[in-house]
């Protein structure tokens, strides 16, 4: 996984700003031009090739925005129809990466928008993360998924995305289609959220 | 660590490393290869077997060709009809007026007549 810190970033410059995490060397702008008019010509294999080298941000988005990995599952399988779909009203030179993204976020947030009560239980842990902590107690975890999944989807996205996704504030404003002093404020809510719902509970040894 | 937690200092904006920590632990996505091999078969399973979407806009075009040539060959037949039943009515027109009936015609005696009671044959016979 891509921290903000990490020097090797093989991204390209083009989508460098919706995509922190390490991708394929494939994945210059020339080589992503080539695929996407490919796919645009009708090679499906081309469009295969997008998948492979986006699935993983794409889930990433919609995981921040949504409660849960199934869903995510489903956001990022929608997203990526509609795109197919809509490729004729790509336009070329466009970053396809942001372009996806967007796409992802309207499919996560139409997800939150249909899903009112808000099953905080819903969030899996059926796909263990490498960077799960086994130190980490179980109340603290459950607390803070309950306390996630207590915030407004705005918020949940902003703060996964900033914090853990390493966005900032302004491709976080692109992506939701929100002003960039919105994102601000919206992390700050979400930050002080959290820190209410977990300030007391005593730390593990 | 005992005590209460500390949520705050992380980078210095807000930002607790260890919730930071917690949260990306829970938003992880899938680590194993395979798992991702399987969601973009599913994708492109979805993606292939999905009909092809209707480009209303071009059909409506292709539509309005195939109407505006069938329109321009019927102006052409109906023009043709046109043309050859006024040249037909014209020679009907023509040969009523030029031509005698055979009932009414005329015949004129060939001998004992004169020129003028032949031309006087001929019009009241008309």
């Amino acid at each position: 996984m891509w921290s903000p810190q990490t020097p090797s970033m093989t991204v390209s410059l083009a989508v460098r700003h919706f995509l922190p995490v390490s991708t394929p060397p494939a994945d210059t702008p020339d080589r992503e031009h080539q695929l996407v008019a490919a796919a645009q010509g009708g090679e499906r294999r081309a469009f295969a090739e997008l998948v492979r080298l986006h699935q993983r941000r794409a889930y990433a988005v919609a995981r921040a925005i949504v409660l849960s990995h199934e869903d995510a599952e489903d956001v990022v399988q929608e997203a990526f129809f509609h795109a197919y779909r809509a490729l004729d009203r790509f336009i070329p030179g466009q970053a396809f990466g942001a372009w996806l993204h967007r796409i992802v976020a309207n499919a996560a947030l139409d997800v939150t928008r249909r899903r009112k009560v808000r099953e905080t239980d819903e969030l899996s842990d059926a796909h263990a993360s490498p960077f799960r902590d086994p130190a980490e107690s179980d109340e603290l975890r459950t607390r803070l998924r309950h306390a996630l999944g207590a915030l407004p989807a705005r918020q949940r996205a902003v703060i996964v995305l900033h914090d853990v996704e390493g966005y900032r504030h302004a491709d976080i404003g692109r992506l939701l289609d929100m002003p960039e002093g919105t994102a601000r404020s919206d992390l700050h809510h979400a930050r002080a959220a959290l820190r209410a719902a977990l300030n007391d509970l005593r730390s593990d040894p | 660590m005992s005590g209460y937690l500390h949520l705050s200092g992380g980078d210095g904006d807000g930002r607790d490393d260890r919730v930071t920590r917690l949260l990306r632990d829970l938003v992880a996505a899938p680590a194993e290869a395979e798992y991702w091999t399987a969601l973009e078969a599913r994708i492109m399973t979805r993606v292939t077997g999905a009909a092809p979407q209707l480009d209303w806009g071009q059909l409506f075009v292709s539509w309005a060709r195939i109407g505006a040539a069938a329109a321009a060959i019927a102006v052409l037949a109906v023009g043709a009809v046109l043309v050859q039943t006024r040249a037909s009515e014209a020679r009907v027109a023509y040969e009523a007026v030029i031509d005698t009936p055979p009932a009414t015609r005329t015949v004129l005696p060939s001998r004992g007549i004169s020129g003028r009671e032949a031309t006087l044959f001929f019009v009241i016979s008309h």
